[in-house]
């Protein structure tokens, strides 16, 4: 953090220190995003309908695939039910269908003006996420799952420690999708391809997430290949925790490689936001 | 009428142009729409691998139906993709410049956008039906052939009267939109499997108040030589065309009630 | 050409509730308030003419220009266009109109000028050579040869404006709506539109319908103005009129040969003094041939000069509201 960005090259040292006071200001930029997000009631209640009517569909494959069996990949059919309505339940707040804000306010020249304010720009992106995906929880993952468990009959948690668990998988899901997106979005500012790349990075992050299909029910090599991969964050993880399939040290084991991932993507973010703003301040834009 | 398809072809032609403007992000998109919608077909593939059977049908058929439902959803798409975000229109005042210009408004629309990039679903619904055939090894007569192509096109004309009804919504509420999204791609990934696979409620919906189950499973379960587990008689497997002819020209007056209710964004 | 007769739009506007619960409450009850934009307005319009409309934001400018081309449909009254109601026949009605909703483009925003051009010519069958003499003729009025090749995206306003008025005049029509034609432009800019709508209008009797927040526009280019305000008539008739009835009357600016004292001059007050020079109001139905001599009465007057209200400045004081009870009562 000791490094601060300025498109235009200005001397930015005092802006730097105002900034480590006033930490509180990403805090209201979140606050922001989450009430931007609340202006759009409709659309929301809509894309509850949405999500619980597929959450139905894949409860109906999922119980038609059952029938006469009973463990599959680790998972009975009650299990591959609570799977099917928690996909579902954070399929927005862990973005899973790609947000192109960022490469969007690049392709447009936004973020020129973004830079030049003091504000650290990395983080400036991630409250926007944070209040985007605090308002995604609340608001549809929450009742999304609350209607599908009264419909569908889900398992609940064993206890209260796995909703802890539970809810801290969600957070590192959430900022490993967010810290990946940020990459693949900058990619906007060296291409005009970005909606092409964005499109197929996508498609990896949520097949490989296990938001599609159940990781558990992957053939072994390609089971090898998901584990190996960061995305299981975002949805398998989350959601095996939740089902008490992943405990103890297994879990600990996870979720540490998924914090040195975290922090991998962190690193490799802010790096290339520093070429973007050397390639900025070299060309001016 | 042949001025009428010059026509057609010349605003096609503009809109195939403007696309071709983005080459190499069309490239990558289209690549990325093959992947995208090829998930589909990779979930059908591993669940079936892992599990054999669903409700009594084995992975060919049920790839065999998907194929299907794929290739009628792309050919919709492709023809009336411009109904797809109609809410943008609204939400943007676009449809102003429709209303301006001495065509009819549904031959606009129909011009109004081509999506190539679209293909990606044709091409993975293609490939899926190819691997079903391999499979299958169905022994069919010109017949079965024709049925089978009146299938695919009823099931796009179908699809292309809810993308229209769909569309329709966002001159009351643009925000609603999302709700046409359950029965254009809910649609198109419910039918992939066979329909007695869901729970009365859904499946009710699907079969006489939005009858897609008519221009999909039914025809497939003719073709497949399956009886039908819910015993309804044998001709209900050839209501196909009857059935999206019936939809598509209901759709379009719903659509023109819908027209009429425009209001343009600003004062 | 155009009759109107107690139109009225009213849109209705939906209170949301606040809040999750709020949102299943709208979909189920959703209170609605009626807003009427155009609240009985009636004009006739020649063909011909060239008429600003004019009103401040909201005023309901562009929900009539929308009637009247076909776009929305009203909630009650008349509206004849060519002896056509606009959205029952809603082709054969914009085949012969052309519009420009200025800050949108009725253009292909990807392809070059000439390629949306060129389609236009087909959509409203205009013949060859006519859309080639139509071509030559704007091309030397706007000039647009430097930029029929290139992409509308990459356009500056200016050009686009101008590609617009082209692509909207093509195929003849007898009626032009412009809606903001010259918002955005700079000084160079606008003068050649203005120049462009009056060639039109003159040359071809092409009637001209616009909107406009620049009164440039309306002075230079309108001799008719119809002002609305709330969705309803303020006024309608010549901008000389409009000048006179509303205008706080002219000013006189006299420079005398020393600073005179008060003065007292019936029908004008003194509304300024800086040394010598003195700002005299003439009184709106007062007379500048009574009071100049009166001036030379006591004093040596150097120079004097007349000025007429500014229409900026009336259009200002009619939109604050303050002629519009003194016309009521």
């Amino acid at each position: 953090m000791a490094q601060r960005y300025d498109a235009l090259g200005r001397d930015f040292t005092i802006h730097a220190s105002v900034c480590t006071i006033s930490s509180v200001i990403y805090l209201h930029i979140a606050a922001k995003s989450f009430q931007k997000n609340l202006a759009y009631r409709a659309a929301n209640v809509a894309g509850i309908l949405t999500n619980t009517f597929f959450g139905a569909i894949y409860i109906s494959i999922y119980t038609a695939l059952f029938r006469g069996r009973g463990d599959v990949g680790g998972l009975d059919v009650r299990d591959a039910v609570t799977y099917a309505i928690i996909a579902q339940s954070l399929l927005m707040v862990m973005s899973a269908f790609g947000n192109r804000e960022l490469s969007e306010a690049i392709v447009k020249g936004q973020i020129v003006t973004d830079l030049s304010r003091p504000l650290d720009f990395y983080l400036y992106w991630a409250a926007i996420d944070l209040g985007r995906a605090v308002y995604f929880l609340l608001f549809r993952g929450a009742p999304t799952f609350v209607i599908g468990m009264l419909i569908f009959r889900g398992r609940l948690p064993a206890d209260a420690g796995t909703w802890l668990l539970f809810f801290s998988s969600i957070v590192t899901g959430t900022l490993l999708s967010f810290t990946f997106r940020f990459i693949a979005n900058s990619l906007a500012f060296w291409t005009t391809d970005a909606r092409g790349i964005l499109y197929l990075t996508n498609t990896l992050l949520m097949f490989f997430a296990g938001f599609i299909v159940p990781i558990n029910f992957f053939p072994a090599w390609l089971r090898t290949l998901a584990e190996a991969l960061p995305f299981r964050g975002l949805a398998q993880v989350p959601i095996n925790v939740y089902l008490g399939k992943m405990t103890g040290p297994a879990l600990a084991r996870v979720l540490g490689e998924q914090v040195l991932w975290l922090i991998a993507w962190v690193l490799i973010g802010r790096w290339v936001l520093g070429r973007m703003v050397q390639r900025l301040t070299v060309n001016g834009g | 009428m042949r001025e009428g398809l010059r026509l057609y072809f010349r605003m096609i032609g503009m809109q195939v142009r403007s696309e071709m403007q983005y080459r190499a992000s069309f490239v990558a998109e289209l690549v990325g729409n093959l992947l995208v919608t090829g998930l589909d077909f990779v979930m059908v593939a591993v669940l079936l691998m892992r599990f054999q059977a669903i409700g009594g049908w084995t992975l060919a058929e049920v790839v065999f139906l998907y194929g299907s439902s794929a290739v009628s959803f792309s050919l919709a798409e492709l023809f009336v993709g411009t109904f797809d975000n109609f809410e943008q229109w609204v939400v943007r005042g676009d449809f102003d410049r429709v209303l301006l210009r001495p065509l009819p408004v549904i031959f606009q629309m129909l011009t109004g956008a081509f999506p190539l990039r679209r293909f990606g679903r044709l091409a993975q619904g293609t490939i899926a039906l190819g691997v079903a055939f391999v499979l299958l090894k169905p022994v069919w007569n010109v017949g079965h052939w024709l049925f089978w192509g009146v299938m695919l096109a009823g099931g796009a004309l179908f699809f292309m009267a809810i993308f229209v009804l769909g569309a329709t919504l966002s001159f009351w509420s643009p925000q609603m939109h999302e709700v046409a999204n359950i029965f254009t791609y809910g649609g198109q990934f419910m039918t992939s499997y066979p329909m007695h696979i869901y729970e009365a409620w859904l499946r009710s919906i699907f079969t006489f108040v939005i009858p897609l189950a008519f221009v999909n499973y039914y025809p497939a379960l003719f073709l497949l030589g399956k009886p039908d587990p819910f015993g309804l008689p044998g001709w209900v497997s050839f209501l196909a065309p009857l059935i999206a002819v019936a939809a598509f020209r209901g759709a379009i007056a719903i659509w023109r009630v819908g027209v009429r209710h425009y209001q343009s964004t600003g004062s | 050409m155009i009759s109107v007769v107690a139109l009225k739009k009213e849109f209705r506007v939906y209170r949301h509730h606040r809040g999750a619960l709020g949102a299943v409450r709208n979909l189920v009850t959703r209170e609605a308030h009626v807003v009427h934009a155009v609240d009985g307005v009636s004009f006739r319009i020649a063909p011909g003419e060239l008429v600003g409309y004019l009103g401040p934001n909201g005023a309901g400018k562009s929900t009539t220009l929308k009637i009247l081309t076909g776009i929305l449909v009203p909630t009650d009254g008349e509206v004849r266009v060519a002896g056509r109601v606009p959205w029952l026949q809603r082709t054969e009605h914009v085949r012969g109109l052309g519009a420009v909703f200025g800050q949108r483009t009725g253009l292909w925003w990807d392809l070059p000028v000439i390629e949306s051009l060129d389609l236009l010519r087909h959509i409203y069958r205009v013949p060859a050579d006519r859309y080639r003499q139509n071509l030559r003729l704007f091309d030397a009025l706007l000039d647009l040869g430097p930029f029929l090749d290139t992409p509308v995206r990459s356009l500056s306003l200016g050009q686009r404006m101008r590609a617009d008025l082209a692509a909207a005049l093509l195929h003849d029509p007898m009626l032009l709506f412009l809606d903001e034609p010259t918002i955005g432009l700079d000084v160079v800019a606008k003068e050649r539109i203005r120049g462009f709508i009056r060639a039109i209008n003159r040359e071809r009797g092409t009637t001209v319908i616009l909107t406009t927040h620049d009164l440039g526009d309306v002075e230079k280019l309108c001799e008719r103005v119809i002002m609305i305000d709330h969705g309803r008539l303020v006024f309608d008739g010549a901008l000389e009129t409009l000048r006179q009835r509303f205008g706080e009357g002219r000013v006189l600016v006299v420079d005398f040969e020393t600073p005179p004292g008060p003065l007292s001059l019936p029908g004008a007050e003194t509304i300024r003094q800086e040394a010598n020079r003195v700002w005299l109001r003439v009184a709106a139905h007062g007379s500048v041939a009574g009071i100049v001599p009166l001036l030379f009465r006591d004093q040596r007057v150097l120079d004097l000069s007349v000025q007429e209200p500014e229409i900026e400045e009336v259009v200002r004081r009619i939109y604050e509201g303050h002629l519009l009870a003194d016309e009521a009562g």
